[in-house]
């Protein structure tokens, strides 16, 4: 799947996913955002690409983008109280992930699960 | 005044009061403090004032535990000692370093923090260091770039560092010794036995012995062993004519726990977000105090972790940051020592003024950095000094040195990677990465394992004769006139370089000869 076609998938993806909990705008994660970790500017696309594939190699059951977004979209449901309430940015679920003590090691790097995710979606939008 | 011991004739006896093994930091420091005074003071030092291959080779040694830097690069036997070619990273230990923890086993010290404060004041100034003050808000105060980074600080704190030129004793402080009246200093003066009474309950004598076989003996109402930990070791050991197991081992204590700081580039960061880092930099010649961070007390507690400092160091510009060891190979040491007899060269100081400020956008350009850690290890009885089969050229057997780690050594250097690694991300500082071999078991350890040449342990002290060599003043136990200091005596490590608390023991224990008589 080239880049595009990912892009239009993780849209359709998100959008299910939306729909499925709620009322939430399905604006709440834009798909070039959600494939996009904050660690990018400060990391290379490979290192960004590597940790992805390395997080996808010791989690099976995230292994596609379907998956992911779909673990991230259950980590924002827990965030919030009700469920027409909006959805929490990506920077306060990687927050959040880090108060709660949700962090993974993909390539030894101690990242939130969100952003290691977002690696993994970044991963499979390079293939 | 000096005299070359290789002048004396066969069977020369030296008389004094006070006998003093070694002339490195711990040795000179203590001669200095009875310089003037009415004791007089023998200060025997094997080699000369100049490093001779001979008497390096006395130091060899077999290497039969974990992998280790060649023994005799690691220790300089001559006048000055290892001073040599230390770096002069100095600060004190903490206070928690002097605890007994419940998930430390053999930790604690019979001494506090608190008893040992006045010793490091003193110390400071024979390392020509600044203040004795170790708070990050001292420092802050006196220079504005000097800003934290913002970690919580009741889970990671600032330990902070100072700068020794670094003091050449050698160089530094020959002229004194020299010339001061009651200081006797024998260079070319091996001690290879300790003489003991019958009972085992005082030592009578020293015997001296020269390449040629010439040997000398040496009296003293007190003697003091400050040759370094492995030599100390050495000696007591292979000092069992009268007691068959070694000098103040009747409880097979002597070359047990020996201790190294685990001096190693354990994982990397990338900071995120812009920020100065003046405060954690490290200009050599040129920064006067800078910061390490550490999980703090309670942390350590909680997580049942040793202590440990990470310091936050340039990355390379390619490839992975080294180890201490990889970094130094002895070809590299040997040159620092020859090219810094009096401590960093004019060249080196301006090379490091020139060094742009570690500020918010040079972080913004560079934000990747090395986290190199130094950690004390866990108190081991099996980590073990003992001898060798083989002898050296004056008939002294030779160390075998058998380095052991534990499980607690590798779990808190991964626990305390991680928790700092979770602390920038909860912060949005930035990101921790552990090396691949960090997050493996907890036997596993890379083939570069590095310590910091820091020799710790193997004649502890402690205040139970069956679990300690020296007590709380540093006397062998049951031989009223002998004691040891160096880093030997240290029951833990700490994070901390031992070269500061080496100096402190050695100043206490010279006020305690000067006031107390056998």
């Amino acid at each position: 799947m080239n880049r595009r076609g990912f892009l239009t998938h993780a849209t359709a993806a998100l959008t299910v996913g939306l729909a499925s909990s709620a009322c939430r705008t399905e604006t709440a994660y834009e798909p070039n955002r959600i494939a996009r970790p904050l660690l990018l500017p400060a990391m290379s696309e490979a290192t960004v690409g590597d940790i992805g594939q390395r997080y996808m190699a010791r989690t099976p059951a995230e292994r596609d983008e379907g998956a992911l977004i779909t673990a991230i979209e259950q980590s924002a449901r827990e965030l919030v109280s009700f469920p027409w309430t909006a959805s929490p940015s990506l920077e306060t679920l990687i927050e959040a992930d880090f108060a709660r003590g949700r962090t993974v090691l993909p390539g030894g790097w101690v990242l939130s699960a969100t952003e290691a995710r977002q690696c993994a979606l970044f991963a499979l939008g390079r293939s | 005044m000096h005299i070359d011991a290789l002048t004396l004739p066969e069977g020369a006896t030296l008389d004094g009061d006070l006998c003093i093994v070694g002339a490195g930091a711990a040795g000179i420091a203590m001669a200095l403090e009875f310089i003037g005074r009415p004791e007089r003071v023998l200060l025997l030092e094997g080699g000369g004032f100049d490093l001779e291959p001979q008497m390096q080779a006395l130091y060899r040694g077999e290497i039969v535990g974990r992998p280790y830097y060649p023994l005799e690069a690691a220790r300089l036997h001559y006048f000055g000692g290892t001073t040599g070619h230390w770096g002069g990273f100095c600060a004190p230990l903490d206070n928690i370093d002097f605890e007994q923890r419940p998930w430390v086993p053999h930790s604690g010290w019979p001494i506090t923090r608190a008893q040992l404060d006045p010793f490091y004041a003193r110390a400071q100034r024979t390392l020509q260091l600044g203040p004795y003050e170790y708070d990050a808000a001292y420092w802050q105060q006196r220079d504005a770039r000097l800003q934290r980074l913002p970690l919580d600080p009741t889970v990671v704190r600032e330990k902070m560092w100072q700068f020794s030129p670094p003091s050449r004793f050698g160089t530094l402080y020959r002229e004194p010794i020299v010339s001061a009246p009651n200081i006797h200093l024998y260079t070319h003066a091996n001690v290879c036995e300790i003489d003991v009474n019958d009972s085992v309950s005082a030592v009578e004598s020293l015997s001296i012995r020269q390449n040629d076989g010439r040997t000398q003996r040496v009296r003293a109402t007190r003697f003091v062993l400050a040759c370094s930990t492995l030599q100390n070791v050495r000696l007591l050991l292979a000092s069992n004519r009268h007691a068959t197991a070694g000098v103040g081992n009747a409880h097979d204590q002597v070359g047990r726990y020996f201790m190294e700081h685990l001096e190693m580039a354990a994982g990397n960061a990338i900071i995120l977000r812009p920020q100065s880092l003046q405060l954690y930099a490290l200009d050599w010649g040129v920064t006067k105090a800078r910061a390490e961070l550490a999980l703090t007390d309670r942390v350590q507690r909680e997580l049942g972790l040793l202590n440990a400092t990470i310091a936050i160091e340039p990355a390379p510009k390619s490839g992975e940051a080294k180890n201490t060891f990889e970094l130094e190979p002895p070809e590299s040491l040997e040159s620092f020592r020859r090219d810094t007899p009096n401590g960093l060269t004019s060249d080196m100081l301006a090379e490091a003024a020139k060094t742009p400020p570690h500020d918010s956008a040079s972080v913004v350009r560079q934000p990747f950095f090395a986290l190199v850690t130094r950690q004390e290890q866990a108190p081991n009885p099996n980590s073990r000094i003992t001898l060798s089969t083989e002898r050296d050229a004056l008939g002294v057997p030779r160390v075998r040195f058998d380095w052991q780690l534990s499980s607690l050594d590798k779990r808190t250097m991964r626990s305390s990677f991680r928790a700092l690694g979770e602390e920038f991300g909860r912060r949005g500082v930035g990101r921790v990465q552990l090396r691949d071999w960090l997050l493996s078991g907890d036997t596993i350890w890379p083939d570069s394992l590095s310590g910091g040449w820091h020799h710790m342990g193997a004649t502890r002290m402690h205040a139970d004769p069956t679990q300690g060599v020296v007590d709380a003043s540093c006397q062998v136990h049951g031989i009223g006139n002998l004691f040891v200091t160096g880093g030997g005596v240290f029951p833990t490590a700490g994070s901390a370089n031992p070269t500061l608390t080496i100096v402190a023991l050695a100043l206490r224990l010279a006020d305690h000869l000067k006031h107390t008589r056998v």
